[in-house]
């Protein structure tokens, strides 16, 4: 599966899964130039093609790197960031498609998955905002503190300025008192159905 | 805090293969922070696993380094993750044929043995898809259930599909049907060398298709009858000229004689196409996407270590422990 590059505004990026992107790659090595074909033996074919020939020249050291997270791998993700995987995941492998046993198949995110995702992070966030309530006791104000911790447990990276700004926004819309726990529960739910945490 | 529910540790720069040479084009990596060894576990464990990090790797100083892949590579999760990787990469779809890759590619990687033995060990795959020895054996491909499935329709009984599969799996050949009509199969070896249209992927070209297949077994029943029967007997004593071209470096004189299947595929596992595709199928396991230009440091630290010890899982530390494997701050 080839990932794109992240478009530069996504509105609604904390709501919707837009696929594997490559959030964060950049930074590893931004200047690497493109290193030409060589007559290197090892990259000789057996007629004495180039087998490097076929190579893109546009994708840079760390780009395009993020993947969808197998449904294999949801129950100890979720339990991971969460504590514990929500209720339902055990019945959703039909959304995200699992690989045909001794074979693989590279996970994709159709619109079913992303609905799915959407609502096991509602359920998982419904308990996590519960039992964290101190960390949720604020309003809206509050909020960048509260989107910069959740990237931090669920994406493990800092979230990138447009999608703290989505956030901000987001959490504006949604959080109308202090402690307000269905609205923070949204603001954690939509963190945890992003890319954020669905790719790797 | 929420942090608090993030168990942090771990790190992702491996900078050795298994050679135990420092690739000497990797970049300096500065000390990760605790989120980037989060994420460099998260990485390396679905990669390989195709699970969540344990415990053990989320724990590590370094999720990628060489002990902690090595750990991974060991599990069943991996190896029923590569191996089915493998055998979709290398088949047309889930089938029988698939079955038994999946089975001598478990078994070799299991076993320890060099990835040539995938294309040419003495094997036989039972029922159970568990694997003997048995010197009649080639790779998977003698297996009946794959001889069946890639028999395909020629008229004569040259195994075409055959030949061209296993350019596919062991070169990494790719070839598509130029003539409107060349999938109905009705053209007779005469007719493909006599074409202009017929003639340039059949004959001209390296690899050619028919030049291959007169290598192999034939195909004794009659086009589209389950289950085929085969004769294991080579159409000719002799082919010739399988690779026509001199490498610029000499390595394969033009004239290449060689004498049916066994002698085929000895000199296609010799050659480094063999290992160039070996590692583009692994950097396709681990990067969901075969490497780009800027990403040959990596590659050929793959290349480096499959050449040295020939174990596919030598290839795959190499990818995974370079510094590139997992994203930096």
């Amino acid at each position: 599966m080839r990932t794109r590059p992240c478009p530069r505004a996504l509105p609604w990026l904390l709501l919707v899964v837009v696929g594997a992107c490559d959030v964060g790659d950049h930074t590893l090595d931004p200047d690497a130039a493109p290193i030409e074909p060589t007559a290197d033996p090892r990259k000789v074919g057996l007629g004495g093609e180039s087998l490097v020939a076929d190579r893109p020249t546009d994708i840079a050291l760390g780009d395009e790197r993020l993947r969808i997270k197998p449904y294999g791998a949801l129950q100890g993700e979720y339990e991971r960031v969460l504590g514990a995987a929500p209720a339902g995941l055990a019945e959703a492998a039909s959304s995200f498609g699992t690989s045909p046993p001794r074979s693989f198949l590279e996970p994709s995110v159709e619109s079913g998955a992303l609905r799915t995702a959407h609502d096991l992070a509602l359920a998982g966030c419904d308990a996590y905002v519960a039992d964290r309530a101190a960390d949720f006791a604020g309003d809206a104000a509050d909020a960048a503190a509260v989107c910069d911790e959740l990237a931090a447990a669920f994406w493990s990276r800092p979230m990138l300025p447009e999608q703290r700004t989505a956030c901000l926004e987001f959490a504006a819309s949604v959080v109308t008192t202090a402690g307000d726990a269905a609205g923070w529960t949204r603001v954690c739910a939509a963190v945890l159905s992003s890319a954020g945490f669905l790719t790797y | 805090m929420l942090l608090a529910s993030v168990a942090l540790g771990g790190g992702c720069s491996g900078d050795t293969i298994s050679s135990g040479t420092p690739d000497p084009d990797a970049s300096p990596v500065a000390p990760p922070s605790e989120l980037a060894r989060e994420r460099c576990a998260v990485r390396v464990g679905i990669a390989l696993t195709g699970t969540a990090p344990d415990a053990e790797l989320r724990a590590a100083e370094q999720p990628s380094d060489l002990a902690q892949l090595a750990r991974l590579m060991q599990t069943d999760a991996f190896r029923d993750r590569f191996a089915g990787f493998v055998a979709a990469e290398l088949n047309d779809g889930v089938s029988d044929a698939s079955d038994v890759t999946y089975a001598i590619v478990r078994h070799v990687v299991a076993s320890g043995l060099p990835w040539t033995e995938v294309f040419r060990g003495p094997f036989l795959v039972d029922e159970e898809l568990a694997v003997h020895e048995d010197a009649q054996g080639l790779g998977y491909f003698r297996e009946p259930l794959w001889l069946t499935h890639y028999a395909g329709s020629e008229p004569e009984g040259y195994m075409l599909r055959m030949a061209y599969r296993m350019l596919n799996n062991v070169l990494g050949v790719t070839r598509s049907i130029q003539v409107a009509d060349a999938g109905a199969g009705m053209a007779g070896a005469n007719v493909r060398e006599s074409d202009p249209a017929c003639r340039g992927c059949h004959f001209d070209e390296q690899y050619g298709l028919d030049r291959v297949a007169n290598l192999l077994p034939q195909r004794t029943s009659a086009p589209a009858v389950a289950p085929a029967t085969f004769s294991v007997e080579v159409p000719s004593a002799e082919g010739e000229v399988l690779f026509k071209s001199a490498t610029a470096d000499g390595l394969y004189p033009d004239g290449v004689l060689l004498r049916g299947d066994a002698d085929l595929l000895d000199t296609m596992v010799e050659s480094p196409q063999f290992t160039f595709h070996a590692c583009r199928v692994v950097t396709t396991f681990l990067y969901g996407r075969a490497e780009s230009t800027a990403e040959a440091a990596p590659f050929d630290a793959c290349l480096d270590a499959l050449t040295a010890s020939g174990l596919i899982t030598d290839a795959v530390a190499a990818i995974a422990s370079h510094p590139t494997f997992c994203e930096q701050d």
